[in-house]
């Protein structure tokens, strides 16, 4: 027993800063009703009132540690709408993802299908704040990567001896489809080496996922036990050495999904951070991994950091900081090779957090999206001068009930069928009132879409493109680095492999490098092999972004539908596709230099 | 609002004594039946859960802002806790000269003699001082009672300038007690006084009888002992060392006394993490203006001196004697760690000649008054980065933001992660960066840095069985 709870009650004790807050007004805290139901979520609660406004305190707290603000809803009907946007206008200032929680006594006051995403109503009886809450964190840890970078709980068995490394220099190919492991085991069989075989997160969501239904997290975890799997079916049927590395993982939960799938290897990439920053993420990540007995990469240095095949190489000064303050078994460095790297994964989940909210409120008429249009036009009739007792006024707040109470999608129930009643029997002058009502509502419909689209864009922009010219490698560079190395037990990795030449790659292993990296070069490879094969044009003028992906991927998907069966007879494709990652890729790593000249891709 | 009204009502009552009346009677029932009944009065449970709130907020605001304010800290737990240890306010005169009981004596169990014993003997031993008078309710009240017992009216008392970092509390009592004041004179360049100009000043004015440092824009250590031998003999020298107390007792910074000073004082909640009191330690135990500087601190400015903090005070001063060495050296690696990032960021860092700080401080300047309490209230404020804004010395009338290291020291940060804030608060002072964009860089740089294991802090003391003893009898 603690000192302080010698002689304080345990209440006093319990810590909570690792629970969110909720801001909630005074009168509902004091509504006896109410006061459970929020008591019983376990939040740290600050209590809001004229002299202390929730803006205020909002201002002081980070943005990211208010769950949810709860506030009275004074009015009802379309005044309610209109008041609830304002406040939420208020309230979420400065963080979009705001919860946001109306107190009514009678559910009849305000529609909760009426608010937009993480807004709902509590009314007395309520038994799902617990799900809002759960909502409210889920998104938020999907938005802001400041919450998932917690330190991670370690699982409690410690692990028992480092796994052992590799001597030579070891090729890893990037999987952009399952189907691509065959040829990889395949190689490994045949050369009687280890071959690794690398993905990323957001390979394994884009390229790989069945579905991101149950959140991107979920499905990255099932894309890594299903490759897991397929890996040891492969190494048992072939008697090859394939091994499985998780590539560009800037965060711990992807660590541990690929280490408790039995993942050979990792990166932790904290590279895109500042190098105190990297130093502290990579440290709680090994700590992760080393409960796993996977071996640990980590990367210093800018690799890329916009994305844009930036040249700037690690300087020796950092890598030495960087290895003498981590304790690694691999160090990923730039050395002035192009690579292309996809922290999109944290965008992406961003971007699949915002589809999610708009899906969820963009159901049936979306009577949100109406709810919103009814408030901007009372406002319009407002600024007009119509007095609010006006009947234009009435008409909309009608509408507005009606089209909740309707609450039908199909033409006859939903806001349609109220529009073409009301269409019926309003007067000719107020008929232009309906029309600007459906404008403004199927354009909030539209837009919603146009987001939609438009996040989609960015998700499958990341795709790197192949370079189609050598990067010159610093050699004195890479001298200076393995020699930071020499006797500590570690060794270099050089990503970006497909950009140098066959004589460059060659001398690696002289060097000392204990694996390279390849990957856009590779998957380039792979689509022409299997176009020889079964011929299609991807190449359309008009497809990009969106359109390029979902073209690839429907190719890939039926020309490699039965890949799996394919272990004891491989199609042609894929043995032309083995003997060019020996010749180009894993035979350069044994140290033997081309025969053709220097510069051309074979 | 009305269960704020009932909250202040239930605190009248208590003011006009229906609380007491209530709960007088037998002890027995007081402890079984009164409790209870107080349990069951709604408005009291109001009353607790609104403090409750307000104190959820503010340890959350401590918990996610990065406090570079030079004049804040963050005291240990026994220092918190001990400051209601005393059950009730008593007096306690205890000048820090001999005296006999008269009118200003009040009985005591003899542990208030007890803790002053202990208190002013680590405060004699922090700062190489004959005398610690430990009863100035504050810095302010400190150094106020050394104007007012060492000059008359008609005489003169110099002091630094506002724009060179003075402190606010002298010039208006002086000018209505009659005692003229004057600036120190300074080399801008070098922030340092200078010292022959100083010597001109106090020959032609003999009216001078005080010369206080009393810096609280504070980036160097000034000739003191120079200082010293310029002045004549009856001219009294005090040095406030408010800002730079630990930095003094943790011997990085040389001991004022030793370097002539007649007398050093200064509050304890800046370096010193200690409870929001103040002291005055005379080197001479018979200097001649020890009682007149004691009296005026108490009883003629404040009659009570805050008893209940004597405990507290000498915990914080403790935690100096323990571990000041390492915290006050971290604090000057940090502070150089500060500067030395804010300078390669490109801001413009005040002092580059002389390596930017030699104490806890760093001077940023941004540029006009305007600009500079933007930055501070606004963009930094949002951004969650605590700072304040000031006239920058030697900056030509230019504003900007006075940054303390000490509250992060004792976080736990050291250079590193001093680069980091310095990258962080480049990023809004320089590059106008997006105030909810840097707030998570913020929470995710202060979550290593819990607040409940202060460093160079009693705090991994407190689970300790001794604690568990202290503490049982402080909420007996």
């Amino acid at each position: 027993m603690s000192a302080l709870s010698a002689v304080l009650p345990g209440a006093a004790l319990r810590r909570r800063t690792d629970a969110p807050h909720a801001v909630i007004s005074a009168e509902v805290w004091h509504t006896e009703w109410a006061r459970p139901l929020l008591e019983e979520l376990g939040l740290r609660t600050v209590i809001a009132d004229e002299r202390l406004t929730a803006e205020r305190v909002l201002d002081t707290l980070a943005a990211q540690s208010v769950a949810f603000v709860c506030e009275e809803l004074p009015v009802s009907g379309l005044a309610a709408l209109t008041w609830v946007a304002r406040r939420i206008e208020a309230l979420r200032r400065d963080d979009p993802l705001l919860g946001v929680v109306f107190m009514v006594e009678d559910p009849r006051a305000l529609d909760p299908r009426a608010l937009g995403p993480l807004v709902r109503t509590l009314t007395p009886g309520d038994t799902d704040l617990p799900a809002f809450l759960e909502e409210v964190r889920r998104v938020r840890r999907e938005v802001h990567w400041e919450l998932r970078n917690r330190r991670p709980e370690l699982p409690a068995a410690p692990a028992g001896t480092r796994p052992e490394r590799w001597s030579g220099t070891v090729p890893n190919f990037n999987v952009k489809h399952p189907s691509m492991l065959l040829p990889y085991a395949l190689l490994s069989a045949r050369t009687g080496r280890d071959v690794y075989c690398e993905i990323s997160p957001q390979e394994a969501l884009l390229f790989v996922a069945d579905s991101g239904g149950r959140g991107p997290l979920a499905a990255v975890a099932e894309v890594f036990r299903t490759l897991q799997r397929d890996v040891d079916r492969l190494n048992s049927a072939l008697g090859s050495r394939l091994r499985l590395h998780l590539d560009h993982a800037d965060d711990y939960e992807v660590v541990r999904a690929a280490c408790e799938a039995g993942f050979d290897s990792v990166m932790v990439d904290g590279s895109g951070r500042t190098l105190h920053q990297n130093v502290l993420f990579t440290n709680a990540a090994t700590e992760l991994a080393r409960r796993y007995d996977v071996l640990v990469e980590g990367e210093i240095g800018c690799i890329d950091s916009a994305g844009l095949r930036k040249w700037s190489k690690t300087t020796t000064g950092d890598f030495t900081r960087f290895v003498a303050d981590t304790d690694l078994d691999f160090v990923g460095a730039h050395i002035g090779q192009f690579h292309s790297f996809d922290y999109g994964f944290a965008a992406t989940r961003r971007s699949l957090a915002e589809i999610g909210l708009l899906d969820d409120r963009a159901v049936g008429d979306d009577l949100h999206a109406f709810a919103e249009a009814c408030a901007r036009v009372e406002g319009a009739l407002t600024d007009a001068g119509l007095p609010a007792y006006s009947a234009e006024h009435r008409l909309v707040a009608a509408l507005a009930r009606q089209a909740m109470e309707a609450g039908g999608a199909d033409a006859d129930t939903g806001v349609d069928g109220v529009l073409r009643a009301a269409r019926a029997r309003v007067p000719v002058f107020q008929r232009p009132l309906l029309d600007v009502l459906e404008k403004e509502w199927l354009e909030r419909r539209l837009a919603k879409s146009r987001r939609k689209a438009e996040l989609w864009d960015g998700v499958f922009a990341t795709e790197p493109a192949r370079e189609h010219r050598y990067a010159a490698i610093d050699h004195g560079l890479v001298r200076a680095l393995t020699g930071v190395l020499r006797g500590t037990g570690r060794g270099l990795v050089v990503h970006g492999g497909s950009s140098l030449s066959r004589v460059d790659l060659a001398t690696l292993p002289a060097h000392g490098v204990a694996r390279v990296n390849f990957g856009s070069g590779v998957y380039a490879d792979y689509l022409e092999a299997l176009r020889a094969h079964l011929p299609v044009d991807l190449k359309s003028p008009s497809s990009d972004g969106t359109w390029k992906h979902v073209r690839r991927m429907s190719y890939l998907a039926e020309a490699t539908r039965d890949w799996r069966s394919w272990t004891d007879a491989p199609p042609s494709f894929v043995d032309t596709f083995v003997s060019r990652l020996e010749r180009c890729y894993a035979a350069p790593l044994r140290g033997r230099t081309p025969a053709e000249p220097v510069g051309g891709r074979s | 609002m009305r269960v704020v009204e009932e909250a202040e009502e239930i605190i009248e009552e208590a003011a006009r004594g229906d609380v007491e009346e209530a709960s007088s009677g037998d002890v027995g029932e007081a402890a079984s039946g009164d409790v209870a009944e107080a349990w069951s009065d709604g408005r009291v449970e109001q009353l607790l859960e609104r403090l409750a709130s307000d104190f959820v907020l503010d340890n959350s605001y401590r918990e996610q802002h990065l406090s570079l304010t030079a004049s804040e800290n963050y005291p240990s737990k026994l220092v918190r806790m001990l400051g209601s240890g005393l059950q009730g306010g008593f007096y306690e005169f205890a000048p820090p000269y001999p005296t006999e009981p008269g009118e200003w004596a009040f009985p005591d169990s003899g542990a208030n003699a007890s803790l002053v014993g202990k208190l002013t003997g680590i405060g004699r031993q922090l700062f190489e001082a004959a005398t610690f008078d430990w009863r100035p309710n504050g810095g302010s009240v400190a150094e106020q009672a050394v104007l007012l017992g060492t000059c008359g009216r008609g005489d003169g008392f110099v002091h630094f300038a506002h724009k060179d970092g003075g402190h606010f509390a002298l010039e208006s009592l002086a000018a209505a007690a009659g005692v003229n004041t004057y600036h120190l004179p300074m080399v801008d360049r070098t922030l340092l006084i200078d010292v022959d100009r100083l010597a001109t000043l106090v020959a032609e004015h003999p009216e001078i009888k005080l010369v206080i440092l009393d810096q609280s824009f504070k980036l160097r250590w000034q000739p003191l002992a120079q200082i010293r031998a310029a002045l004549p003999e009856g001219v009294f020298l005090a040095y406030d060392a408010s800002h730079d107390g630990a930095l003094i007792a943790g011997g990085v910074l040389p001991q004022p006394t030793l370097l002539g000073a007649d007398a050093v004082h200064g509050n304890t909640h800046k370096t010193i993490a200690g409870p929001q009191k103040a002291y005055i330690a005379f080197r001479d135990a018979d200097h001649p203006k020890l009682r007149p500087v004691s009296d005026w601190v108490c009883p003629q400015m404040q009659s009570n001196s805050h008893a209940e903090l004597i405990a507290p005070m000498y915990v914080a001063l403790s935690e100096v004697a323990l571990h000041g060495h390492d915290y006050a050296r971290q604090i000057l690696a940090n502070a150089a760690a500060l500067a030395g990032g804010l300078h390669e960021e490109g801001v413009r860092v005040s002092g580059e000649s002389f390596g930017f700080t030699e104490t806890h401080q760093v001077h940023v300047v941004t540029g006009s008054a305007n600009d500079a309490l933007r930055l501070s209230l606004g963009d930094l404020a949002l951004a969650g980065i605590r700072t304040t804004n000031i006239e920058v010395p030697g900056a030509n009338g230019l504003h900007g933001l006075r940054l303390g290291v000490q509250a992060m020291t004792r976080r736990g940060l050291r250079e590193a992660e001093m680069r980091e804030v310095a990258r962080l608060v480049a990023r809004v002072v320089l590059r106008r960066a997006e105030p909810a964009a840097v707030r998570a860089e913020v929470a995710d740089l202060l979550q290593h840095f819990p607040l409940d294991r202060l460093a160079f802090s009693f705090d991994s003391y407190v689970d300790s069985p001794a604690a568990a003893r202290l503490l049982g009898e402080v909420f007996r």
